[in-house]
């Protein structure tokens, strides 16, 4: 199994390693031959321009799309997965991946406490010997259903919405939204959570207490964190790891201190500097190039 | 409220009467449009053998269109009067006064909760409930059954479903072939029935719960055809177009309602020593569905609680979401589907011990589409709302018999007037399953 990127990495154990994924929709290629790994106990941030592939890597890991190529390997907990022939459920469900949505994706008419509850609905399905011990009012469904909201209480108490738990989740503004949606992953006891650009549409106190939250969960749920994100503050400051995509290639990965000053990303970012007087067209031909070039060079996979 | 009405008048501005005359006289126009045609003309006969003569009516008209002028004019300051006054309270309330108000509310469910059940379990006490309104319970009370077993597709687990009648076949054809053939009494088969009702829910199911909304509706239609038309050719089995007749009426545990029973078999009178009266069948069987029914709201109400009522609650809201979480979306829905097939073949065997005899004719998709119709104006998944709208679309349907031909007329007018009153259904609120921060309410209503 090649380890992408360990050698610019901080010690970790691999938690997903993902070889050589590539995604096609008819002609169009969204993922291009990507590879890189994700490991336990840090946070891994995935950027690029708008366009270049990474929720479409998102929905390979989550089993919304299953991958043309490439394998998508999970260890955790004393077994391994392997998440491309998986059905998206059951990535879930068995691999413990969980994610969250880039337009928020809560039950809106459902309250925000029984959002949390939906997700430990398999624990709870369980408990209640799949609704039939819980229709006849077994006691170890009521039990498992109070420690269910305890659960759920310990992370509304992090994201700080214990007072509006019995709201609507719909009703709740929109940080409260996003943050809702972490706590809703991270009720499903996951050992990968992957965030869709979690900080998109928050203020900058809100960017804050995101970067708290998301540290948290590293550090003392010591799980891995897949990160989406445009917001350059919250990818610096948290990130352990950050892999550069551009056009479905992998460009750049590394440091956040090695993958600022890597010129194949400042490239894909700001663009030549001579790009300016040339037409369009030419421009991107040229960045097409250059990427390949310096997809090359930093990619050993 | 009349102190409002009669003061606002008065404190109108000059300026608005233009506006008011206005208003009054497009009221008057469409008054006009419409009263030409429905009474502007009457067909009278001219005496026997000299045909018919066309009888114009302005007069009526013209006292119409006035009247709605007038009525107009009058009405205007009052509606505005209340709704200022509906404004200035809505801006008074503070958050406290809207969680009284939301006790307040709570409250008054609760009571009509308690008085409704009351009335349907002394229903047939009443002095004044005869023969025809007792019938009427019954139809009332199968048709809140089977919303009831709707409400879990299409209001939980929101899956459009615009075939459920054929579930309510099943169960009917079940039962009486079960009873014919297999000499089973309605106890027996009554689980029976609801077992293959819930099978065809998950054949059913299984190939198109992958399809959403509008696609799901139309298979699930074709598939309420497929079943009707099946009844109706396969005639060495269901008897086609003739329909199943001597169905086996249900007895009292063992003892039939019969004046004259067999040798041997002593009769619901005989044993409780009563005179022998009709309408003893006739209430027992109102008991037997009111139970059956109370046994479908239970279920639901313990349903929502679990584990599977949320996810079926959640699938409804996002799928996608749902999938994510881990939840199998094709296991939840099936289960959906059969479960609520289920309960429509528990009402089709009571159906069909009630007539004892059985046509495709009553399941044709008029029947889906009411009890469609009753979840949908009940407020989706309220089962409150269920009751209420299964009473008023129902009863008032046998209320308006004498309305002969505007009959229907009267049923769509209802349908419309609840839609533009309350658009999302009678009663549209949703309480959660569980409370976080009301300990005391925690489990309970």
């Amino acid at each position: 199994m090649s380890m992408t990127g360990s050698q610019t990495m901080p010690a970790g154990a691999p938690l997903l390693n993902v070889e050589h994924l590539t995604m096609r929709f008819g002609g169009l290629t969204a993922v291009n031959d990507v590879s890189f790994a994700a490991n336990h106990r840090e946070i891994t941030a995935i950027i690029g321009p708008n366009g270049a592939g990474k929720t479409t890597v998102f929905n390979c890991l989550t089993g919304f799309y299953s991958p043309t190529v490439g394998q998508l390997t999970l260890n955790a907990r004393n077994s391994t997965y392997l998440l491309e022939r998986m059905e998206g459920y059951q990535i879930a469900q068995k691999a413990h991946v969980a994610r969250t949505f880039q337009n928020i994706r809560l039950f809106p008419q459902m309250s925000v406490l029984e959002n949390l509850l939906v997700a430990q609905h398999n624990k709870l399905m369980r408990a209640s010997g799949m609704s039939f011990l819980g229709l006849l009012g077994f006691p170890g469904y009521r039990k498992a259903e109070s420690a269910a909201v305890e659960h759920a209480r310990y992370w509304l108490d992090r994201v700080n919405l214990t007072h509006r738990a019995d709201a609507d989740a719909g009703n709740l503004p929109y940080g409260e939204q996003r943050k809702l949606e972490i706590a809703r992953a991270m009720c499903t006891d996951p050992v990968l959570l992957c965030l869709d650009e979690p900080a998109a549409g928050l203020n900058p106190t809100e960017s804050l207490e995101l970067n708290e939250l998301l540290l948290f969960i590293r550090d003392e749920h010591q799980i891995g964190v897949l990160l989406i994100e445009h917001d350059m503050t919250v990818v610096m400051e948290i990130s352990d790891h950050i892999v550069v995509l551009d056009y479905g290639r992998k460009i750049a990965d590394g440091s956040p201190a090695f993958v600022r000053n890597d010129p194949a990303v400042i490239r894909a970012y700001l663009g030549e500097e001579e790009g300016d007087a040339l037409p369009p067209e030419v421009v991107a031909d040229l960045a097409e190039e250059k990427k390949s070039n310096g997809g090359g060079a930093t990619d050993p996979a | 409220m009349a102190v409002d009405t009669s003061d606002k008048p008065t404190g109108i501005a000059a300026a608005d009467i233009p506006a008011m005359l206005k208003d009054a006289a497009i009221s008057a126009l469409l008054a006009l449009a419409l009263a030409i045609p429905l009474f502007g003309f009457r067909v009278s006969s001219l005496g026997t053998g000299q045909g018919f003569g066309l009888e114009q009516r302005w007069d009526l008209v013209a006292v119409t269109v006035a009247a709605v002028f007038v009525g107009r004019l009058i009405l205007m300051p009052a509606l505005r009067a209340v709704s200022n006054w509906l404004r200035e309270r809505r801006g008074q309330r503070s958050a406290e006064a809207t969680e009284t108000i939301q006790t307040v509310l709570r409250f008054a469910k609760l009571v009509l909760l308690i008085k409704l059940l009351v009335a349907a379990a002394l229903w047939p006490a009443f002095p004044w409930v005869d023969r025809w309104l007792l019938d009427l319970g019954i139809l009332v009370l199968t048709y809140v059954m089977l919303g009831w077993g709707l409400n879990i597709v299409v209001g939980l687990a929101g899956l459009l479903d615009l075939g459920y009648v054929a579930f309510y076949a099943v169960g009917a054809y079940s039962y009486a072939l079960l009873a014919i053939h297999f000499d089973l009494g309605f106890w027996q088969c009554l689980p029976l029935a609801g077992a293959f009702a819930a099978f065809f829910g998950i054949i059913l199911g299984f190939p198109v719960l992958r399809l959403r909304g509008d696609y799901l509706a139309i298979v699930t239609l074709g598939f309420g055809e497929i079943i009707r038309v099946i009844l109706l050719n396969w005639y060495e089995v269901t008897k086609g177009p003739d329909g199943i007749s001597g169905i086996p009426r249900p007895t009292f545990f063992g003892l039939p309602f019969k004046r004259n029973p067999e040798e041997g078999v002593t009769s619901f009178h005989q044993y409780f020593d009563l005179d022998f009266a009709s309408t003893h069948r006739i209430i027992f069987l109102y008991y037997v569905i009111l139970i059956l029914a109370l046994i479908t709201n239970f279920f639901t109400l313990r349903m929502r609680k679990l584990p599977l009522g949320r996810a079926w609650e959640a699938l409804r809201e996002d799928e996608i979401a749902c999938r994510s979480l881990g939840i199998n979306p094709r296991n939840t829905k099936l289960t959906a589907f059969a479960i609520g097939a289920m309960f429509a073949g528990f009402g089709g065997s009571f159906f069909a011990t009630r007539q004892g005899f059985i046509s495709p004719e009553s399941f044709t998709f008029i029947e889906s589409a009411i009890i469609l119709a009753i979840v949908v104006l009940g407020g989706m998944g309220s089962q409150l709302g269920v009751v209420l709208a299964a009473i008023f679309l129902i009863g008032m349907t046998e209320f308006f018999r004498e309305l002969e031909q505007f009959r229907m007329l009267a049923f769509g007018a209802g349908m419309v007037a609840i839609m533009v009153w309350r658009p999302r259904g009678l009663l549209a609120h949703r309480d959660p399953t569980i409370r976080l921060n009301d300990t005391k309410r925690g489990g309970g209503a």
